[in-house]
C-alpha cells in the first residue's frame, strides 16, 4: 500500500520571553555567591544545639568535629558516642580522638597537602557551662590535641 | 528623495550556553551552600620548651582575665600584680581597656583565660571577642589565647 504524506505545514518557532528567567537566575546566583563559604569544612550540626554568636571572622578549617549537645550527649564526626559521665575523664572520647588523628597521620604520609593533625573543632551549645568545655579540651589533650577551635555564629 | 534605509534585522543572541552554565553554577552552589555563617574562636594549649635562662629586665605584662558569670578581672603584671574588675555587661569598657595595654605593650599578643566552670560558654565567647580587635577593628589586640584551667572562685 502506498502511503501517502500529505503536505506538512511549518510550524513557526514559539518565541519565549525568557527575561523573567534570566532575572530570578541572576538574583539566585548573587543570593548564592554572597552566602558561599570557601571553608573546606562541611559542617552538620546536631539537633538542638544552639551556637553561640562571636565577632570572629576567620575561617572554619577540616579537622575532626566534635560536637556537645545540651544534654551532654557527644558526637564525635556527626556519630554519637555517648554521655560525658557526670565526673572524670570519657575516655570513649579520647580512644575515638587517638583513633581520628592516627588516620590524619596516615593521610599525611601519603598526601602532599598536610593537614593539621593537632586541630580539633568544637561545637558547644551556647549554654552550655565551662566545666564541660574544660573537660572536653582536657579529654581532646589527652589524645594528642593541642588546637581547639571553638565554631561560632557570625553576628554581624 | 526616495529610497528608505534597509533596516538590518538584529540577529537573536543565543542564550542557550550561557543559561546552561548558569544552571550548573547554581547546582554547585546550591550543594556547596551553607546558610549558616560559621567561623572560628581558636585557641591552643601552652607549649613547652627548653631554652636558655633569659632574665626579663621588664616585668611581662602576664595579661589574665579571671571570668565569672558577674564580673571578669583583669590582672596584669608578674612581680607586682594590677588588677582591674568589670561587670560582665561592661564590654565596652573591657575592649577601651585592652586596647591601652596592648597600645602601652604592642609586643605582647598572649592572654591567659581562667573560667569559672558555671560561666555559660556564650559568655566567654563574647569575652573573648571583646579581647581579639581594638576599639577601631583595625588592630588585633591579644590573638594567642591560653586556658588556665584552674578556674576562679
Amino acid at each position: 500500500m502506498k502511503k501517502r504524506f500529505g503536505k506538512r505545514r511549518e510550524v513557526e518557532a514559539v518565541d519565549v520571553d525568557i527575561t523573567s528567567l534570566l532575572d530570578i537566575l541572576t538574583i539566585l546566583l548573587v543570593f548564592l555567591l554572597m552566602n558561599y563559604n570557601a571553608s573546606d569544612l562541611k559542617l552538620d550540626l546536631t539537633e538542638g544545639i544552639e551556637l553561640a554568636e562571636s565577632e570572629s571572622k576567620i575561617m572554619t578549617k577540616f579537622a575532626p568535629v566534635i560536637q556537645v549537645t545540651k544534654e551532654q550527649k557527644v558526637f564525635i564526626n556527626n556519630k554519637e558516642i555517648g554521655r560525658m559521665p557526670a565526673s572524670g575523664e570519657m575516655k570513649v572520647l579520647t580512644e575515638k580522638l587517638k583513633l581520628e588523628k592516627s588516620k590524619t597521620e596516615e593521610i599525611n604520609k601519603v598526601n602532599k597537602q598536610k593537614l593539621n593533625a593537632d586541630l580539633v573543632n568544637l561545637i558547644f551549645d551556647k549554654d552550655m557551662d565551662y566545666q564541660i568545655v574544660q573537660r572536653i579540651m582536657h579529654d581532646s589533650a589527652l589524645a594528642g590535641y593541642s588546637q581547639f577551635k571553638f565554631i561560632v555564629k557570625g553576628n554581624y | 528623495m526616495k529610497g528608505g534605509r534597509k533596516l538590518k534585522k538584529l540577529e537573536k543572541l543565543n542564550l542557550v550556553p550561557i543559561l546552561d552554565s548558569v544552571f550548573i553554577f547554581i547546582f554547585f552552589l546550591l550543594m556547596s551552600a551553607q546558610f549558616v555563617d560559621v567561623y572560628e574562636i581558636g585557641s591552643s594549649l601552652p607549649m613547652l620548651k627548653e631554652s636558655a635562662e633569659v632574665k626579663d629586665t621588664k616585668d611581662p605584662l602576664n595579661l589574665t582575665l579571671l571570668i565569672s558569670k558577674e564580673k571578669i578581672v583583669v590582672q596584669t603584671g608578674l612581680r607586682s600584680i594590677a588588677s582591674k574588675t568589670f561587670k560582665s555587661e561592661e564590654k565596652v569598657e573591657l575592649k577601651n581597656y585592652l586596647t591601652e595595654l596592648k597600645r602601652k605593650n604592642p609586643t605582647e599578643n598572649t592572654m591567659i583565660l581562667k573560667t569559672d566552670p558555671k560561666v555559660p560558654f556564650h559568655n566567654l565567647v563574647a569575652v573573648i571577642d571583646s579581647t581579639q580587635n581594638s576599639v577601631e577593628n583595625k588592630n588585633k589586640l591579644f590573638e594567642q589565647i591560653v586556658f588556665d584551667n584552674s578556674g576562679v572562685k
